[in-house]
């Protein structure tokens, strides 16, 4: 994947002027201090901002998209947060035991860390040809961490991950690119 | 709730009911004219007379069916009309300030005008529904503003598409909005359609036997009628609570 010249802003305030750099393939981790625009960087990637000029190539027809908020809807509870994404009922399950959580919560009723995890999961089952996670391991310990990246790169996806530690792109094999 | 928890709340709310009941018997013993203040014995001495009559309950349910008629339609209309402003922004230039209009102009203006155009039978209809729509479709136009951007921007990642959006996010997200709305529209209907009743006078209806019970002097009947709709006013509104519930259980089943 490959960008060139990137420039974007959010109205006056300037996040990206001609920003270019070239992601390694199948997993990179973006690192930069807060608010240097790694989650722009994503969106920008998974198609949901359009840059202001510039190009971005080899971007995978379905990119799925990890905020880094959860985005849970909490009217509904765990399972069907997942269903909604994926109807298989079956695989659905399957993915709840994968990530260590129990379909009937409701999402009130979850950890910082379990939300995390019901996150991930949704864009596991969103059936994506390339993973675009932020801060994918928010509240998980480094035990979890590691059986979480697992299950990331059991899906035989490239995968950009924006991460804040170099222990976190060490549990995905990952390369670093640092933004700023 | 617990059975001794709900047990404890009816009781007290029973208590407060006999506490005013006495006041009002007292107040009755100190004015001593039926005619100005008759007492609740002699209230419920003539609800349940009345109670008797087919007239009674043929009244009630046309003024029912009436008042829920004009309602249903109202929240309808103001459904639609909240996502036309939502989703169209001439619809918004449009439809907001003539709905502010209607919220500003006074009830017995409407209700002497659709007199004029729609006969007195349908005037109860027309006033509930007037009165319905702009409470309803403010309080979803207001709160479909206030749906969180970060959940719709989830929907559109993940393909909700535009009835995924609708049904998933916005829904459940005005449902609260929508329940307020629609219990305050109740109220103000049962109330615009009696009062509509009372000016138009359709054959078979509350409003016309109060309207009546004031001509004959028949002030006792008069408060029997009334309590006639305080009580059915909020037997519909548990009964909406309770619609509005269930939409949302069934939301959340798989």
């Amino acid at each position: 994947m490959k960008i060139t010249d990137l420039s974007f802003s959010y109205g006056d305030r300037n996040i990206f002027r001609r920003y270019s750099a070239e992601f390694p393939e199948p997993v990179c981790c973006i690192t930069s201090p807060s608010g240097t625009g790694k989650s722009t960087l994503l969106k920008l990637i998974a198609g949901l901002l359009t840059p202001d000029s510039g190009t971005i190539e080899g971007v995978p027809s379905r990119p799925v998209m990890m905020f880094q908020e959860d985005r849970l809807l909490p009217w509904y509870d765990v399972r069907k947060n997942l269903l909604l994404v994926c109807p298989d009922r079956e695989r659905t399950d399957a993915m709840l035991e994968s990530v260590e959580i129990d379909g009937d919560l409701r999402i009130a009723e979850l950890s910082g860390g379990m939300a995390r995890r019901v996150a991930l999961a949704r864009a596991l089952l969103a059936g994506g040809n390339c993973l675009l996670l932020d801060e994918p391991f928010t509240g998980m310990d480094a035990d979890l961490m590691r059986r979480m990246a697992k299950l990331i790169l059991s899906e035989n996806v490239p995968v950009i991950a924006a991460t804040h530690s170099g222990e976190e792109a060490e549990a995905l094999g990952a390369e670093m690119i640092r933004l700023v | 709730m617990t059975s001794t928890r709900r047990l404890k709340n009816i009781l007290r709310g029973a208590a407060a009911a006999a506490f005013w009941i006495i006041v009002w018997a007292l107040c009755a013993r100190a004015v001593g004219k039926e005619l100005i203040l008759p007492g609740p014995l002699r209230v419920a001495r003539t609800l349940v007379s009345l109670a008797g009559t087919e007239a009674f309950w043929r009244s009630i349910l046309t003024t029912f069916l009436r008042i829920l008629t004009g309602y249903l339609a109202g929240v309808m209309l103001a459904s639609v009309l909240a996502v036309l402003t939502c989703s169209v922004k001439t619809a918004d230039l449009l439809l907001s300030p003539v709905i502010r209009l209607v919220r500003a102009t006074p009830v017995a203006s409407f209700i002497i005008l659709l007199l004029l155009w729609v006969g007195r039978k349908n005037v109860p209809v027309f006033i509930s529904m007037l009165m319905v729509i702009p409470v309803v479709w403010e309080n979803l136009v207001q709160a479909a503003a206030a749906v969180d951007p970060k959940l719709l921007e989830m929907g559109r990642a993940y393909a909700f598409g535009p009835a995924g959006l609708f049904r998933h996010i916005y829904l459940p997200s005005v449902l609260p909005a929508l329940e307020a709305g629609c219990l305050t529209a109740m109220g103000l209907a049962w109330k615009s359609g009696i009062a509509a009743e009372v000016l138009s006078q359709p054959k078979l209806a509350i409003g016309t036997s109060i309207y009546n019970s004031k001509v004959y002097l028949e002030t006792p009947e008069l408060f029997a009628w009334t309590l006639t709709v305080i009580v059915l006013s909020i037997l519909i509104e548990h009964l909406i609570r309770k619609l509005i519930a269930f939409i949302q259980k069934k939301e959340v089943r798989v």
